[in-house]
């Protein structure tokens, strides 16, 4: 009988023989393709702390710290904390139908003041003091505009649902109006950026390939057209089963086609496939109202989990990848947006619902965070990350402004 | 390893990488030899993992992980260079080690080549677990977060690779039928 001491010994003599070094040859090799090897984009670094906590025991944290109730007020009161909001549908009013009768889902307005939790081991940023960023253009603005969520076509035209005549406002990136489309009035896909109760949003996606994803906020569903804007499909109505809409406010798409949208009236993000088929849903129960996703489907959204304004990154496959709180940079969190080159981009408003500031979060990890003085509630930078289009709060125009290299 | 020259690599230089890929070189193809115990498909799982990590570093947050992060790598391209092998070579006898081995005088041939036998017998990922452990000197919570794989994994393929290489040896201790007494 060998005891374990001795068969110990044995397998690490046995272990001892092997080659010496590799060959030259395989190094070689192996650099030769470096070149042509796509390098995966950076996650980010400030997003450590929660990498180890799995979805199941951030759940039980939030009911512990305050049962299932405490959920649904820590997420009212969590992003938008129902104060001031504009009336463009980013805000936190209550489900336009659910008071007519349709369907009831839980509307983020049940709570105007939220306990807030303790129990998640969120990091917060440290103050910085923002940059200074003067526009080099911005549109014309007033109430006429009422614009929704800007976002950049692969031609570098900005495109933005205006809530006037249901159409896009197509802009070049020198602030030139090139265009207005949209499905005619008339129409079975005419679009409607206008909810019964006022509020305005609208938001597009785009595929590498120029073919786009329109959120057609005010019929609660999603439409999709190749590049050649000729329709191929749409899918959903207001409810709460899988595909249905009740505040569904911004869209993405990553690279294989994925679709996200983040309905902050179902309090999660929807995932599909390019035509609609229903997928899973992330952030379950604490989703937010902007969402951005890096393309491989890792997906940001501003709001944490226990309902507080911050940043919350979800992994493919829709668990928790982490989060952080920014009360000194942004207290309200709102458009968040990838370049593309893996940076992350935040802007927001400040408590008295003024613009915060706009930041940058660097990729690859470790690396730091640009602060402006640049912020408002919706933004699109441009694939190079040189350029950013910020929807301003107060004065509903989109603002352009060149970003210093990082 | 240098720090610096893995911030560097993260940040897309390659020639830090480069430098980076001559000295793990060897450690890699030591630690993938031992698991797959062929040079060729070692050095095969090496290149593949020496690119694997130049296209995932992006995503490692910590340069001081490297080391550890990177042989994760090398062990799954381990995995992947095995299950390939398997395929076609799963009819071909098992050949002795043709390679130069270090003096050793407490280990008969005998012993080696009972431990040889009973070694490759084994799975691939119980295979990686002795290497890690008995090789590297890991202890068991290291493997499991290099590895990212629950500490009672690593417990559980370490004990199985364990039994399966006493059953090895023990096996060829027994007498066989002519031999046992009548």
């Amino acid at each position: 009988m060998t005891t374990d001491s001795d068969l110990d010994r044995q397998i690490q003599d046995y272990l001892q023989s092997g080659p010496a070094e590799l060959s030259d040859r395989v190094l070689w090799a192996a650099r030769a393709q470096l070149k042509t090897t796509q390098r995966r984009r950076a996650r980010l670094a400030w997003l450590t702390p929660w990498r180890n906590i799995s979805m199941s025991q951030s759940t039980r944290l939030l009911l512990t710290a305050g049962g299932a109730l405490a959920l649904v007020v820590a997420i009212g009161a969590g992003l938008l904390g129902g104060t001031g909001n504009r009336d463009t549908g980013h805000s936190a009013s209550a489900s336009p139908l659910a008071s007519s009768g349709s369907p009831a889902i839980p509307s983020p307005s049940t709570a105007s003041s939220a306990p807030q939790s303790s129990a998640f081991p969120i990091p917060t940023y440290p103050a910085q003091s923002a940059a200074p960023l003067t526009s080099a253009w911005e549109t014309a603005g007033g109430p006429a505009t009422r614009l929704g969520i800007p976002e950049m076509a692969p031609d570098g035209r900005i495109w933005a649902a205006s809530c006037t005549d249901n159409a896009f406002r197509i802009l070049t990136p020198g602030g030139q109006l090139a265009e207005t489309w949209g499905p005619p009035v008339g129409d079975a896909h005419h679009f409607n950026f206008t909810l019964p109760n006022g509020e305005c949003n609208g938001a597009i996606a785009f595929a590498p390939d120029s073919g786009f994803w329109v959120l057609d906020f005010g019929n609660f569903r999603v439409v999709r057209f190749d590049k050649d804007r000729k329709y191929l499909g749409s899918w959903g109505r207001f409810g709460s089963g899988q595909g249905e809409f009740s505040h569904a406010n911004d869209i993405g798409v990553d690279t294989v086609g994925s679709v996200f949208v983040a309905d902050e009236g179902r309090h999660e993000i929807q995932v599909f496939t390019s035509d609609g088929v229903y997928v899973r849903s992330v952030a379950a129960g604490h989703g937010g109202s902007f969402l951005s996703t890096n393309g491989e489907g890792w997906v940001d959204t501003s709001l944490l989990p226990d309902g507080r304004p911050g940043l919350t990154e979800y992994k493919p496959d829709g668990s928790y990848q982490g989060g952080i709180d920014m009360p000194d940079l942004i207290p309200r969190p709102l458009g968040i947006t990838h370049d593309g080159l893996g940076n992350l981009y935040v802007v927001g408003l400040t408590l008295a619902d003024e613009p915060g500031a706009m930041v940058r979060f660097k990729s690859p990890p470790g690396g730091t965070q640009d602060v402006w003085n640049a912020g408002g509630i919706a933004i699109a930078v441009s694939s190079e990350g040189d350029a950013a289009y910020v929807l301003q709060a107060s004065t509903e125009t989109i603002a352009k402004y060149v970003i210093p290299a990082p | 390893m240098d720090v610096l020259l893995v911030e560097r690599a993260i940040a897309g230089d390659e020639e830090a990488y480069a430098g980076l890929m001559a000295m793990a070189g060897d450690r890699l193809l030591a630690i993938a030899y031992r698991i797959l115990r062929d040079l060729h498909r070692a050095e095969d799982a090496v290149q593949v993992a020496l690119v694997n990590a130049w296209r995932d570093l992006p995503t490692l947050r910590d340069a001081d992980r490297f080391e550890a992060w990177l042989t994760r790598i090398l062990v799954r391209a381990c995995y992947v260079e095995a299950d390939r092998g398997r395929r076609w070579n799963a009819n071909m006898r098992v050949l002795p080690i043709d390679l130069p081995e270090t003096s050793d005088p407490t280990s008969t041939v005998v012993d080696r080549d009972r431990l040889d036998r009973g070694f490759r017998r084994l799975p691939t990922d119980q295979r990686a677990i002795v290497v890690l452990h008995h090789y590297l000197g890991w202890s068991q919570p290291e493997i499991a977060r290099a590895l990212e794989v629950p500490i009672g994994t690593v417990k559980s393929r370490l004990f199985y690779a364990t039994q399966g290489l006493r059953a090895a040896i023990e096996a060829d201790d027994r007498p066989t039928s002519a031999e046992r007494p009548a």
